[in-house]
């Protein structure tokens, strides 16, 4: 969504004063707005290799390849096919991890807010604040939404919170129900209509 | 990608370890980057970690320091609480290289040619083969505004010293407390806080991996530390950082090892106990042993891994005798060190089959005199005795003591006692008895013997002379007469 970069300087301002070391935690307006396209997905192949550093071809790094199907475009416009470019992974014996980078298992489902495809470290928006695995819930079946460290999702608001805090739904009212996929899908949509409405210049008749 | 750092993997990994430390009854959060094979935190080997530290020195921040050295402060503040590892700032100049098993702290644009990433301040990225760390890079994004300060944060300003303080705990091994859904307040959460100190949490989680300095008490045989169950279970927390090897001491799980510690546990009845290392945080090796001195211990049991080059933690399972201490030995595999968490769990034996603690002496025994046997035995009661002589059950000998009165050669031979109960049978090695014949009584009667000198003269000897001087008495008188 290249509209939506217009609203990048207003936006920064709306940084929440809450910051984390490696990676500063957007809201949920920021994470759609920087996303450049958000897709629901289930991987289907992960494979690893070495890479040149394109600055320094002598030097060399792990990336690993997510292939992922594409289950729901959410925003934007995905390329297809949709392969995932991520610093990191398992050559024979040797393993390079990137301190919280999300991982992809083949079969797994996922909400992923993608950023800089091939060009970042890691190709989501902040990280692990991009990254929303998809579960079903064993007793209803509903597809349930999770931030990265397994909590259910009880609002679009959650994603801004500290990874280890309590929804704020669901300390107003313990008996809250968690978002499905399809109201977390619902409310990215929203949020991307609202601000490409912002963004769009009245036009005179 | 399965070896990556992921949220995904340790999801799994720190409810692993949650239940583990809830099983430990400990509260603290730490949480690791492990091995996706072993389930072991991936970290350095015991010695010294070079930090080639290239942030720059010509910027006088607001603290006094510069970037160089607020870094080379953040290591130290890590130096000051671990045991097998120093990490050695070397403030230099240059750019980070990856793969060159060389450890740089750089500013930079990108991280190997990618970007960071919009929200992205710092990454630290690590290379590891099995659990050893063996290189690991932390970048810091130039397009960010840098200094190094306490207290709050400012907005907009990253503070070097912290931001390195959490990176070098990623690059020691931690992980984020709360993407482990715990809530405590550490430097190694997640996100950046007022917090600009190492908090005990993190404290706590570097020292699960390379022990506090110093040696740990227990180190010594003889120092053993003493285990008391609490309904028949106990988890204890120690580290064999630093510990060392005793002459003549035994291998643990057959490896050299070379950094042992030790416990020690007094069985208050027969059962069954198991003894394992699950949760701890390196690879480790365990003996459990009877006996007094280091260097002449018997072994009980003794383990590597569970499941070999899997589960890297051990255990055994032994049968305890009531009133033996058991030491156990608790070392790493090639020398590994860190964190222990022990195990025990002790079943006393309702259905425990006898076993024999002290069996019959052989005995020696005059013809004519008494013989005991005795044997002392354990298990489920009530026991019951059998003895036998020459493998045939003797009649009305069935009490743990069994005494002959009047032996004779008859009686000479071999003595086997069979303890059972319910749930079984054991019968001892034999007992020999063997009857001496007494020492000839004294001569009283009978001619012969004499000579030989000295003692007293025998009767017939002195009847004898008595007779021949009461003839040559008679025959003087006959001749008077």
């Amino acid at each position: 969504m290249p509209r939506l970069r217009f609203l990048l300087p207003l936006l920064l301002g709306c940084l929440p004063a809450a910051q984390a070391t490696s990676v500063i935690a957007p809201d949920f307006e920021n994470l759609v707005a920087r996303t450049d396209y958000t897709v629901r997905v289930e991987v289907v192949a992960v494979s690893s290799s070495w890479r040149e550093n394109p600055e320094d071809p002598a030097q060399r790094y792990i990336g690993t390849s997510v292939e992922l199907r594409v289950l729901e475009v959410i925003t934007g416009q995905p390329p297809s096919p949709l392969i995932l470019e991520v610093m990191g992974g398992q050559v024979g014996p040797d393993v390079m991890t990137v301190e919280g980078a999300p991982v992809f298992r083949v079969g797994e489902e996922s909400i992923l807010f993608v950023q800089g495809n091939g060009r970042q470290v890691v190709p989501l928006t902040a990280m692990m604040h991009g990254f929303y695995p998809v579960r079903r819930d064993a007793r209803t079946g509903e597809a349930r939404v999770l931030r990265c460290n397994g909590k259910l999702v009880y609002s679009e608001h959650d994603v801004m919170l500290p990874l280890g805090a309590t929804s704020g739904v669901v300390m107003r009212n313990p008996r809250a129900k968690p978002l499905t996929a399809a109201d977390f899908t619902a409310r990215i949509r929203h949020t991307a209509a609202a601000l490409a409405e912002r963004e769009a210049p009245e036009l005179l008749h | 990608m399965k070896p990556l750092s992921s949220s995904t993997k340790r999801l799994r990994f720190a409810a692993l370890a949650v239940v583990l430390l809830s099983l430990t009854g400990g509260g603290w959060a730490f949480v690791f980057v492990l091995n996706s094979n072993t389930g072991l935190p991936i970290k350095w080997p015991a010695g010294t970690v070079q930090l080639h530290i290239m942030l720059g020195s010509d910027r006088e921040l607001s603290d006094g320091s510069t970037f160089n050295s607020s870094a080379a402060a953040a290591a130290e503040s890590w130096n000051t609480v671990l045991g097998s590892v120093r990490l050695v700032p070397i403030q230099t100049s240059g750019n980070a290289a990856q793969r060159n098993g060389r450890n740089d702290l750089v500013f930079a644009t990108t991280v190997y040619g990618q970007q960071f990433g919009e929200n992205t301040v710092a990454v630290a990225t690590g290379f590891s083969q099995g659990n050893e760390r063996i290189e690991s890079d932390i970048i810091f994004n130039s397009a960010r505004t840098w200094d190094s300060y306490r207290g709050p944060t400012r907005s907009g300003v990253q503070d070097i010293r912290r931001v390195t303080l959490h990176e070098i705990g990623h690059l020691l091994g931690l992980d984020h407390p709360d993407e482990a859904g715990q809530n405590v307040a550490a430097v190694m959460n997640s996100r950046i806080s007022n917090l600009d100190a190492l908090s005990e949490d993190d404290i706590t989680g570097g020292q699960s991996l390379y022990g506090p300095p110093g040696v740990p008490p227990n180190d010594a045989f003889a120092n053993a530390t003493s285990i008391t169950l609490a309904d028949g279970r106990l988890t204890v927390n120690g580290h064999n950082t630093n510990a060392t090897k005793e002459p003549g001491e035994p291998n643990h799980g057959a490896n050299p090892g070379g950094s042992s510690v030790w416990w020690r546990w007094t069985a208050p009845e027969q059962g069954t106990m198991t003894v394992e290392t699950r949760g701890s945080y390196y690879d480790t090796t365990l003996g459990v042993y009877i006996g007094s001195t280091v260097s002449s211990l018997t072994t009980i049991a003794s383990n590597d891994d569970i499941n070999p080059g899997i589960i890297q933690a051990s255990s055994v399972s032994f049968t305890a005798i009531r009133n033996t201490t058991y030491h156990i030995g608790i070392d790493g595999w090639d020398r590994d060190t860190g964190g222990i968490t022990l195990t025990l769990n002790f079943a006393p034996s309702a259905t425990a089959i006898p076993v024999i603690l002290s069996p019959p002496a052989s005995v020696v025994a005059l013809q004519g005199g008494n013989a005991t046997f005795a044997v002392t035995a354990d298990g489920a009661g009530p026991l019951n005795f059998q003895w036998s002589f020459n493998n045939s059950d003797i009649i009305g000998a069935t009490n743990a003591v069994y005494t002959l009165s009047g032996v004779s050669n008859a009686n000479a031979g071999q003595y086997r006692v069979t303890v059972s109960n319910p749930f079984g049978s054991v019968t001892s090695n034999p007992a020999t008895l063997t009857v001496t014949i007494p020492a000839p009584p004294p001569i009283t009667g009978g001619g012969g013997g004499g000579g030989g000198g000295g003692g007293s003269p025998s009767v017939w000897f002195l009847g004898a002379l008595l007779a021949a001087a009461l003839g040559r008495l008679l025959q003087i008188r006959l001749r008077r007469a």
